[in-house]
């Protein structure tokens, strides 16, 4: 069963707002946006730039690359109708925990599923 | 009687209604490119035309963010982040141009010689610099970012496909549609997300939708011109007027 990993502390995180971690073997990238922290694989899927190096706007990271806007919470893409393996993430005692168990959607989210409607 | 200002959603309305009947994408080079009508000496002419007028994006943006003011820390940094990704965030976008350029048959150093951009495109270059360097900031940042550059995804998504299909330039080739059909869609959002918040007078609004209107007709020009230039069946008998084209 896989386990909760530490990722980083939270404070870190807070001020610069984005942070690349390696956990278990995976890049992935923490975002702290909107109160709440949110972890996505760090390799663009489209064509492999890091997101950590992208910026935040309207609660999607937008790729570095050619600017593919994934929604922070689902990794949804609506241009591309395509999907951004994110992580499930938790905060405790001012630390992050990452589950290194990627998710990835095969259908579009619901309003209420993204970042927008609940960040 | 005095102008009542606009909601967002009425505003947001009024800006399309602005550009209506005169985007690019309706232009004659441009339906000629979509129904594969062009040859890639034509391309090569958009692409040495082209570059004079993105390739200085970042300076027309830089002379509004330096016009805007310190308050407007957000609209401030959203120029900031349109430039960067414009310029260093991954492969400079220009760069991405001249590769489709030079698979059309021209070179860098065409691309890049002003020379070559005919008096139409060179208009438009200074348009941008005025309208940057000495509009209201608010307006500028709606003539270029929403009525100049949130056109490009509807007219890329129309032009990339017969790139591939009817030209055969290869993926790799045409990295630059591709790019902006999603770069300039939030691009422009940004844009759209400054005038909305800061044009937040009756009269700054007009002034806004006045400057949308007037960029959707110089890009309309630019691009009617590439074809009333270069792909027009005239030339003219003097050998140095027809290297020139027509018109």
């Amino acid at each position: 069963m896989t386990e909760w990993i530490k990722a980083a502390d939270l404070a870190p995180l807070q001020q610069r707002r984005k942070l690349m971690v390696s956990v278990a073997g995976q890049d992935i990238a923490l975002f702290y946006a909107g109160g709440t922290v949110y972890a996505l694989s760090d390799i663009c899927i489209h064509k492999q730039s890091r997101l950590s190096r992208g910026l935040v706007f309207k609660g999607k990271v937008v790729c570095p690359g050619h600017q593919w806007a994934f929604d922070l919470k689902t990794g949804w893409v609506d241009q591309w109708s395509k999907c951004q393996p994110v992580f499930p993430v938790k905060v405790e005692h001012g630390v992050v925990y990452v589950l290194p168990e990627p998710q990835v959607r095969e259908t579009e989210p619901a309003a209420h599923e993204r970042f927008c409607e609940t960040g | 009687m005095a102008k009542l200002l606009l909601d967002k959603s009425q505003f947001r309305a009024a800006i399309k209604e602005a550009m209506q009947g005169r985007e690019a994408k309706d232009a004659s080079f441009s339906l000629a490119w979509s129904n594969g009508d062009l040859r890639r000496e034509h391309f090569a002419r958009w692409a040495e035309n082209h570059y004079h007028y993105v390739g200085p994006f970042a300076d027309y943006l830089a002379h509004i963010y330096a016009n805007a003011p310190d308050h407007a820390t957000e609209a401030k940094d959203f120029l900031l982040q349109n430039m960067y990704e414009e310029e260093l965030a991954d492969i400079r976008h220009t760069d991405l141009l001249i590769r489709f350029a030079e698979a059309c048959g021209t070179t860098r150093e065409r691309v890049q010689d002003p020379r070559n951009m005919n008096p139409v495109t060179r208009g438009l270059q200074g348009w941008c610099y005025a309208t940057a360097m000495r509009s209201n900031w608010v307006a500028a940042t709606a003539a270029l970012v929403v009525g100049l550059e949130s056109q490009v995804p509807d007219i890329y998504r129309r032009q990339y496909p017969p790139l591939l299909e009817k030209y055969g330039f290869s993926e790799d080739e045409v990295e630059f549609f591709e790019l902006h059909i999603t770069s300039d869609e939030v691009h422009g959002e940004r844009g759209y997300e400054i005038v909305m918040r800061h044009a937040d007078t009756p009269e700054l609004q007009n002034t806004c939708l006045e400057a949308v209107r007037d960029a959707a007709d110089m890009r309309f020009s630019y691009t009617k011109a590439l074809y009333d230039y270069y792909v027009r069946d005239f030339k003219h008998a003097d050998p140095e007027l027809a290297a020139v084209g027509s018109v």
